[in-house]
């Protein structure tokens, strides 16, 4: 009698649970099942934990939408159901001993409130939609202690490890923490763990990895589950309005649209060949998702997502003001620019150079206005022979190009002979006399040779101080040579007079 | 060609609809990528008249959007002489790829209904709907009486 009983509690069973949910085999003649509960969590479920030994350490929150199944194992005895119950473990990775011990107690009622009768769904149907709210754990779940004993689990293995150092230089293991949570648990929790032993029961079994991080745990496992339940659930895509399985579309975050692969690949192509990848959203109206650069890899070709990537790195370098990219053509390195400073430095080839005009540094000098095209020009014209000359003459106008040959010729003019004024800057030509000068614009007294400024009342001391680097130089540098004008005497005669002085200056400023 | 498929789709929906305000939908067969339809707009002046409007989609639709010309003459600040309607919704910078014609549609009603004067196509008639509304809305009736095609009432009125 009993034993058809449970024939037919057995098919009842196979025919509403699958084979993930429920399974049995038969051992001497004896049916062995074992259900695995997954239970529906509500939305915006969370777990919280916090280590109990760090006082000050706030309480950490997490959302998880799947926990792991308790496992529910059942023997059937041969007189069940008319006279025995049937023998059961209750398996569960984050529910503690307590809470298990006290659902081993809840089947044993359920059991006596209709002894005789099969109880195989009674328990099951319970243990999946009442277990959150008998445990009173409906809206969260605390995984303080199991972390508490990770945590500590995990100082001992340190330890461990530490003395460990000096001799064997070894890394901690897994089955380090495995026997230090033994020994933890020994130690710390001796005396909890015995009264929790006196009031538990057998048949609830923690299953929880040992030395692993349980709140990771549980969060791996959601996220597995969501993954896979993501991969068998059909989306219809929202822009080619076909139904698909999850395996082929791709979700966006935080959003949840979910469109399929293809349409999302085409469209990042279109945008990628149009150059146009900044923000790219998610496709769905008014949507502010933005596509990842994962999902873009993951769905484009790799040249393309190649492209994709130097698109967006020179497009973001464009809108940051403060990056100018190194003029040398073999480079072309973005380089970033300090505030206000008119120098950048590439990093990689070493260039100095102007921010506003791309040429080496150039200092405090202002940035030259003529072009290197008016300087080709003009050398081209000077060296052209006559047929050639009268060709450029009709392409450029014989006036212009001579103004532009007398405009840089005195450009080379004043760089190769004249001197700035060390005050004002200004461009200053000697044409004779010594090297005490006189700026023509602002009167300051300068020394030609090495631009100091001169003091004044005594502006030849310059030349007479023993420590100047001047000295005995007033007259330095007048050419010798192809110097053949009655001055020469003069000149050689006065570098051996330093001391000579007089009104009159012998020299001659040009303002250019 | 993802396009075809899915404006044979959006085609489909839209007639199995029956939209009040955006009647005689017509395709040419050999070519889904230019439609036509009349739009009935709700508000005053532009309740007198059917106007039709163009709608053409590029090859590579939906990933790019729809351009949308009137070819009836419509008088509103937010079209211009040659029909063109400056529509947010499809600009190329705002356009989603999951934004169906349906809603096209009903935001180009939408325009039509209240004008935007703040970003006109036509400055003239902007300008008169702020400053001189009556005025407005005497012109824009006439214009509509003279130019949109007359509504089909019969057709829309089977409730």
């Amino acid at each position: 009698m009993d034993s058809e009983k449970q024939k037919d509690e057995i098919v009842a069973l196979e025919s509403i649970y699958n084979s993930e949910e429920f399974s049995y085999h038969k051992e001497n003649d004896q049916y062995q099942c074992t259900f695995m509960i997954f239970i529906n969590l509500p939305i915006n479920y969370h777990i919280t934990y916090k280590n109990y030994r760090q006082v000050d350490e706030p309480e950490q929150k997490i959302k998880i939408s799947h926990l792991p199944p308790l496992k529910l194992h059942v023997f059937l005895p041969k007189n069940y159901p008319s006279e025995l119950p049937p023998k059961f473990t209750l398996y569960s990775s984050w529910l503690d001993l307590p809470m298990l011990t006290k659902l081993c107690k809840k089947l044993d009622k359920l059991w006596k409130e209709s002894k005789g009768q099969e109880i195989l769904f009674t328990w099951v149907a319970f243990l999946h939609d009442e277990t959150l709210e008998f445990l009173n754990i409906q809206d969260h779940l605390n995984m303080s202690r199991a972390y508490t004993r990770y945590k500590e689990a995990l100082e001992i293995v340190h330890n461990i490890h530490k003395s460990k150092i000096d001799n064997i230089d070894k890394e901690c293991t897994i089955e380090d923490t495995r026997n230090a949570m033994k020994k933890g648990t020994n130690v710390k929790y001796l005396n909890k763990e015995k009264l929790v032993r006196k009031c538990r029961d057998k048949r609830a079994v923690l299953d929880c990895p040992i030395g692993e991080n349980p709140i990771q745990t549980l969060i791996d496992y959601s996220e597995k589950r969501n993954q896979s339940e993501f991969k068998k659930n059909f989306y219809t895509c929202k822009i080619c309005f076909v139904d698909k399985l999850g395996e082929h579309c791709t979700q966006f975050l935080p959003c949840g649209h979910v469109f399929c692969k293809d349409c999302m690949a085409s469209y990042l192509e279109v945008r990628i060949k149009d150059g146009n990848v900044q923000n790219i959203y998610c496709p769905e109206e008014k949507c502010t998702s933005e596509v990842t650069p994962a999902q873009i890899k993951d769905l484009v070709s790799s040249e393309l997502f190649v492209k994709y990537d130097s698109i967006l790195l020179s497009a973001t370098l464009d809108t940051m003001g403060d990056i100018v990219y190194c003029p040398r053509r073999s480079c072309q390195y973005p380089v970033s620019r300090e505030p206000n400073e008119q120098m950048a430095n590439c990093p990689i080839c070493q260039y100095a150079f102007c921010v506003y005009c791309k040429m080496v540094y150039h200092g405090i000098e202002p940035c030259k206005v003529y072009s290197a095209e008016i300087h080709k020009v003009v050398a081209e014209y000077q060296e052209a022979p006559d047929d050639n000359k009268r060709q450029m003459e009709q392409r450029y106008g014989k006036k212009q190009l001579q103004t532009l040959v007398e405009n840089a010729m005195s450009e080379n003019w004043i760089k190769s002979n004249s001197q700035k004024c060390p005050k004002c800057q200004t461009a200053i030509e000697k044409s004779d006399g010594c090297n005490k000068m006189v700026c023509w614009r602002c009167n300051t007294y300068f020394c030609w040779l090495c631009s100091t400024i001169l003091n004044r009342d005594k502006p030849y001391e310059h030349f007479q101080d023993m420590d100047s680097k001047c000295y005995n130089m007033l007259y330095h540098g007048m050419p010798i040579e192809d110097d053949d004008d009655e001055d020469d005497d003069m000149y050689i005669d006065y570098r051996f007079y330093p001391n000579y002085d007089s009104d009159e200056d012998y020299f001659e400023e040009i303002v250019i | 060609m993802a396009a075809t498929r899915r404006l044979q789709k959006e085609l489909g929906d839209l007639r199995a609809s029956a939209m009040k305000n955006f009647t005689n939908i017509q395709v040419d067969e050999s070519n889904i990528l230019t439609w036509q339809g009349l739009i009935l707009p709700d508000n005053p002046p532009y309740n007198k008249g059917a106007f039709r409007i163009e709608i053409n989609f590029p090859a590579e639709y939906p990933f790019k959007p729809p351009r949308i010309n009137f070819k009836t003459k419509i008088y509103h600040p937010n079209v211009d002489e040659k029909g063109q309607v400056c529509l947010p919704i499809i600009s190329a910078e705002n356009w989603k790829p999951a934004t169906k014609t349906d809603q096209v549609v009903q935001a180009l009603i939408a325009l039509v209904n209240d004008p935007e004067p703040e970003h006109p196509l036509r400055a003239d008639l902007a300008e008169e709907f702020l400053k001189d509304r009556k005025k407005f809305l005497k012109n824009a009736e006439e214009f509509t009486k003279k130019h949109a095609e007359k509504r089909r009432e019969s057709s829309s009125s089977n409730e």
